[in-house]
């Protein structure tokens, strides 16, 4: 009996990593969510804060249509992989409510779901969308853009014109990384399409708040983007002659916790993310 | 003892089974094309014969050629293609990977594959289908209309040419169609390889055919999982006529040249 259920334990094993390899690739997520109406519920909220030395941020030199994208004569672009603030807050991370059945109906505020080119810079760098709803892009610059989308989606949208939204449906979930292939080397940004409303974006203090939250105890996960350059390709620009690099970024990191929401008051949750 | 192993491995399947079933795609085993249809367990026999030397065993164009191609064989695990009448972002129709297998890929190793039946080619597409989940998890979106052709007059051409002014084509392509605009160099693919704009001016056939129809809707839908995006957001179908007219002017000798430049196109882009 007892080699019976250490065999089981294997074979369940087995077949749960074996599930697991078959849908690496898919988004990390979860498969259902159900609106209700949350009547009794709590709020999260936090800090994310950098704990260490902060690391070197890179910059790239802005190589390309330096009236439109520099308008402020500055030669290089900040990636704005990892934003610290002063006080050591990290903005642009995204912390979410893991595995959540029910709760709120959607009610991600708009900005985050429309996307601007502006002075060949992505506003903002983090975007959420609902799955199944449109993410909105639009260029208010004058030179070309194009939004090439990999990841949970592969649209391949050009802004030849200025001011003019152009609606794509983000159909599976996941995270969508943004790249310009119009010479703007250092344009980047990330999509991440959610199935539940529990998503929050950082401010520059590193704050965030979940509210409407069903009382009971959660995992919360705080998502960033990788800041480090993994590798990068140069290449000869030949109507500027400089040389360029098109920079990979290292993979998103996460950190997870627990937390017990009750009703009718806030709990907090800090984070401490670091280079390791 | 054993019977006890056999109920373990029963629960053990029964609970793996829908995890494969929605995750790994192999249970999308047909394709529809027309009246065929297509068996991926066919396709699998034929597939180890013709495509795995390129496209590898996995799909994920590792075979043992890959290394003398550039461009590289498609990795079909990412499920992206080039060649579609779905607008960009969709997966495509069967159909057209159908027609891509019989068409083969002009200026790449991609060869045509003219001598298998469309039987075969049906069946191949069923098994091409299974290393994505994507045919598993999604529809393929509507195809982008493709609109009556408009008379090939001066007036279109020279309307397409502002057409190709306004919507920026020459960033990537360069004034001339040459491939060689001030955004070119920075070019990669969905695999971060290297990858040039069409040179129109060497009059190769294009990757996704060749009819003016087929160049009407490689700018419309894009070739997703490379830089060329897709334009239907942005033109009416009286501009897309007029740039399809004055594409073709690029194109030097368009027909003449063209008996030759299949073999020129393949050394230049070596
Ligand atoms: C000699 C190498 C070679 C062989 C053999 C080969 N292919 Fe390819 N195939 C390629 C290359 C290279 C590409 C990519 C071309 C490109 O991206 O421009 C490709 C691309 C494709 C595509 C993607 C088309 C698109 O729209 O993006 C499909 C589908 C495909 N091959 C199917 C097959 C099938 C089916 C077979 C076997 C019958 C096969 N290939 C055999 C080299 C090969
Ligand atoms: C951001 C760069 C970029 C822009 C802008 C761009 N293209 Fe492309 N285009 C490419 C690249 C790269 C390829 C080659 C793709 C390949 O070989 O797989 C290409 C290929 C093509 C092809 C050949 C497709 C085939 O099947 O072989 C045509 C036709 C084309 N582009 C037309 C246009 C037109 C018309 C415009 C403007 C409306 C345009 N392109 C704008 C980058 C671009």
């Amino acid at each position: 009996m007892g080699e019976f259920i250490k065999n089981r334990r294997a074979i369940f094993g087995l077949a749960l990593c074996l599930a697991a390899v078959s849908c690496a690739g898919r988004a990390a997520g979860q498969s259902d969510y159900t609106a209700i109406t949350v009547g009794d519920a709590g709020t999260i909220s936090g800090i994310v804060r950098w704990a260490g030395p902060i690391p070197k941020i890179p910059r790239l030199p802005i190589t390309k249509n330096a009236e439109v994208c520099s308008p402020d004569g500055e030669k290089t672009r900040d990636l704005e992989r990892l934003v610290i603030g002063a006080d050591g807050g990290v903005a642009n991370t995204v912390v979410y409510l893991k595995n959540i059945s029910q709760g709120k109906a959607m009610d991600l505020p708009d900005a985050v779901q429309h996307l601007d080119q502006k002075s060949c810079r992505y506003i903002p760098h983090i975007l959420l969308v609902a799955q199944g709803t449109d993410l909105q892009m639009k260029s208010s610059d004058s030179v070309l853009h194009t939004i090439h989308m990999a990841g949970a989606a592969s649209n391949n949208i050009p802004f030849p014109f200025q001011n003019q939204y152009i609606p794509i449906a983000m159909r599976r979930s996941g995270v969508v990384d943004l790249k310009c292939n119009a010479g703007h080397v250092w344009m980047n940004a990330e999509v991440l399409v959610v199935k539940h409303p529990y998503y929050a974006v950082t401010d520059n203090h590193g704050f965030f708040k979940l509210t409407d939250v069903p009382p009971g105890e959660y995992e919360i996960e705080a998502w960033h983007e990788g800041w480090r350059i993994a590798s990068e390709q140069k290449v000869l620009d030949v109507g500027s002659q400089v040389e360029v690099s098109r920079p990979v970024y290292s993979e998103p990191i996460t950190w997870a916790k627990k937390v017990v929401v009750r009703k009718g008051q806030t709990s907090d949750v800090q984070f401490s993310i670091s280079e390791n | 003892m054993t019977w006890t192993r056999i109920r373990i491995l029963l629960v053990a399947t029964a609970i793996l089974w829908p995890s494969l079933l929605s995750c790994s795609g192999v249970f999308a085993q047909q394709s529809k094309i027309g009246n065929l249809t297509g068996q991926a367990k066919r396709g699998k026999e034929l597939y180890g014969r013709y495509c795995v030397g390129c496209h590898g065993s996995r799909g994920d164009g590792e075979g043992e050629n890959a290394a003398y191609l550039n461009p590289k064989p498609r990795d079909f695990t990412m499920g992206l293609f080039k060649c579609r009448s779905t607008p960009s972002g969709s997966i495509p129709l069967d159909s057209d990977l159908f027609d891509t297998v019989g068409r083969g890929i002009d200026t790449t190793g991609m060869p045509r594959w003219l001598p298998l039946t469309p039987q075969n080619r049906a069946d191949l597409v069923a098994y091409v289908k299974t290393f994505s989940g994507r045919f598993v998890e999604e529809k393929p979106d509507k195809p982008v209309d493709i609109a009556t052709e408009t008379p090939v007059t001066p007036e279109s051409i020279q309307r397409g040419s502002e057409v190709y002014q306004s919507l920026k084509c020459f960033e990537c392509h360069g004034e001339k169609g040459r491939g060689d605009g001030p955004s070119a160099s920075s070019l990669r693919d969905s695999k971060e390889n290297p990858i040039v704009p069409y040179d129109f001016t060497i009059g190769t056939r294009f990757k996704c055919g060749e009819s003016d129809r087929d160049l009407y809707r490689i700018f419309m839908t894009g070739l997703d999982g490379t830089p060329m995006p897709s334009y239907v957001n942005w033109v009416t179908p009286a501009q897309a006529w007029d740039l399809v007219h004055y594409l073709r002017t690029l194109q030097a000798d368009y027909g003449e040249k063209s008996k030759t430049a299949d073999h020129k196109g393949l050394i230049a882009r070596r």
